[in-house]
């Protein structure tokens, strides 16, 4: 009896032990090996081929992520690695270090946007044209949009581009900018003319969340202060003065979060993306000076009938409280009738007292709110990012958490 | 159909399924905890789930751990409706944040698991096709990998290298960028 018990307690010991030494994750399906070497960066990822002829193939087999922005690659190494991998590529993402001055970059990266393996690209994300001051001072405009991009079009469901120039409407190419696919849209130091920017959103039919940082728009007369060092920074009134947004002919009922700079805090610009977007639900503004000219409330009395404001939530960041502020944030405290929540990020030297925020209170009007749930919210932040700082937007998409602009203040 | 009572009754009005485990033990859930996975969905869909659904290939062990990710997640999932269409509640930000994360401990406190077990996880989400809980598993394995030679991968993971030398020296001249 006490043999049996022992020998069974050894095979239980070696069974354990082998247990030990088992390779495991060799075991795993192909189409698990291939998720968990995706999920690598693209380096990591393509050295797993030498594990074993186990994992040869997998790295081959299983879709591309291939992101530059935290895991470097030699920029002559990226058609290297587009050559190696057959496709799909789920994501591509090259950022600013990959950019180099004048059409050059541009020519770049459209060598590597015709590779096989960029075909059915999902994600996109080219972080090129950061504006630099030598650059932008001049008359120096971006690169275009590679023409390759085109390619893509069709697959994209997610695009980030900064710094590009965008074709103007009347080119072949321009009428190209079809996206079907397309949920998410950021642009950012972007040079586009006000008639492609309105064929582009024409052109992406089921957009959902649309970022605009700091767009340049060439061959528009530009209105207001601008800063000497960046004239050609510019987001506001030129844009969307007039009527021409609302003119266009598709109004995009899709999108429901907007996150945007805008120099002086307008209210025309405001309310022209509130026509442009009339679905949208969240509007995030920061603000990058104090100056501005909003009138009072009796300016916009004919529109108000007309316009359907469904926000729910409103975020200005950099808020002065000042006239022309209050004079913002006081239409839509007025009229925002869906209106949940509204909140004030002060600037840095604005840490808010009582009775500030009591006569704000009042300069507001809050007790004749249009919508009896809402909710005003003054906050301060301790630490501020840089005026220009590199911002990732990524995490300004998430629609998937309860409020992907959560963090917008450290992006712009 | 309880659509005005409470949480509790709703719940106790839902549709449960039954799953079995390879080991013959039955597990009651939720339809909205059970069609977390795809392939149980698909299974409520063609409507053969009468009689609890057969998983020949998960254990009692591991099946109860997949269990509880779904619940989790599927209130969470819950929640999130909830709150959009309620949260005129003024601290909704919060409410938000705080929830998500604690859906993330849950997470990481759900991965504190020995590497057989892990595996076993992996399996079960695959098989199952529960896509957040396959991400979550496969992320932890390549995080462990990350940064890591391949050396070291063999020998974390007793990955035995029948490579040849030729073979070897194939897939570093092919792939040279990888490996400087």
């Amino acid at each position: 009896m006490g043999m049996v018990t022992r020998a069974k307690k050894r095979r239980l010991e070696e069974e354990e032990e082998q247990e030990r030494l088992e390779d495991r994750i060799s075991l795993l399906p192909d189409g698990v090996l291939g998720d968990i070497v995706s999920l690598l960066p693209t380096k990591d990822g393509a050295r797993t081929q030498i594990l074993s002829s186990r994992w040869r193939h997998i790295w081959r087999a299983s879709p591309l992520n291939f992101d530059l922005l935290g895991h470097p690659v030699a920029v002559a190494d990226v058609s290297r690695v587009l050559a190696a991998h057959p496709g799909p590529c789920r994501r591509f993402c090259t950022p600013l270090r990959y950019a180099e001055p004048g059409e050059r970059s541009a020519a770049t990266l459209d060598g590597w946007l015709r590779c096989p393996a960029l075909g059915n690209l999902e994600e996109l994300r080219c972080h090129y044209g950061f504006p630099r001051l030598g650059l932008l001072s001049s008359d120096h405009l971006p690169p275009p949009l590679p023409a390759a991009a085109q390619r893509v079009w069709s697959t994209l469901r997610v695009a980030a581009f900064d710094g590009f120039r965008f074709p103007d409407r009347d080119d072949a190419a321009a009428g190209a900018l079809r996206l079907p696919v397309l949920e998410q849209l950021s642009l950012s130091f972007v040079t586009i003319s006000e008639g492609s920017l309105h064929a582009l959103l024409a052109g992406c039919p089921v957009l959902q969340s649309l970022l605009l940082a700091v767009i340049s728009a060439r061959k528009l007369a530009t209105l207001g202060q601008i800063s000497d060092r960046f004239p050609r920074l510019k987001f506001d009134t030129t844009i969307f003065q007039g009527s021409n947004l609302v003119n266009m002919a598709a109004v995009v009922h899709s999108v429901k979060i907007l996150a945007l700079t805008n120099n002086h805090l307008s209210l025309d610009v405001a309310i022209n993306f509130i026509k442009c977007f009339p679905c949208l639900e969240k509007l995030y503004i920061r603000v990058t000076t104090a100056a501005g000219k909003n009138l009072g409330c009796q300016k916009y009395r004919d529109l108000i009938d007309t316009l359907d404001i469904r926000l729910k939530k409103i975020v200005l960041t950099n808020y002065r409280g000042n006239k022309s502020h209050v004079n913002f944030a006081k239409f839509f405290v007025l009229n925002a009738r869906l209106l949940e929540s509204m909140v004030f990020e002060l600037t840095k030297d604005g840490i808010p007292n009582h009775a500030w925020i009591k006569t704000q209170h009042s300069l507001l009007q809050i007790k004749n709110k249009a919508s009896s749930g809402a909710r005003f919210d003054f906050v301060h932040r301790d630490r501020w990012p840089e005026p220009l700082g590199y911002f990732s937007d990524e995490q300004t998409h998430e629609l998937s958490i309860a409020d992907p602009f959560v963090r917008f203040w450290e992006w712009v | 159909m309880a659509s005005a009572g409470s949480g509790d009754e709703k719940a106790a009005a839902a549709a449960m399924i039954t799953l079995i485990s390879s080991d013959n033990e039955k597990f009651e859930v939720t339809e909205a905890t059970a069609t977390l996975s795809q392939t149980i969905r698909h299974m409520i869909e063609d409507g053969c789930t009468d009689g609890g659904v057969p998983l020949p290939n998960v254990t009692s062990k591991i099946l109860a751990r997949v269990i509880e990710y779904c619940k989790k997640h599927a209130t969470a999932a819950a929640g999130e409706e909830g709150s959009s269409s309620s949260f005129s509640d003024a601290a909704f930000l919060e409410v938000d944040r705080a929830f998500l994360e604690e859906l993330e401990e849950f997470d990481d406190a759900f991965l504190e698991v020995d590497r057989a077990t892990l595996f076993d996880l992996i399996l079960a989400a695959n098989y199952l096709d529960i896509k957040g809980l396959l991400n979550l598993t496969c992320q932890k394995v390549a995080d462990s990998v990350k940064g890591k030679t391949p050396e070291q991968i063999r020998e974390m993971y007793n990955i035995v290298n029948d490579l040849t030398p030729e073979e070897e020296a194939e897939i570093r001249r092919e792939t040279q960028w990888a490996f400087e």
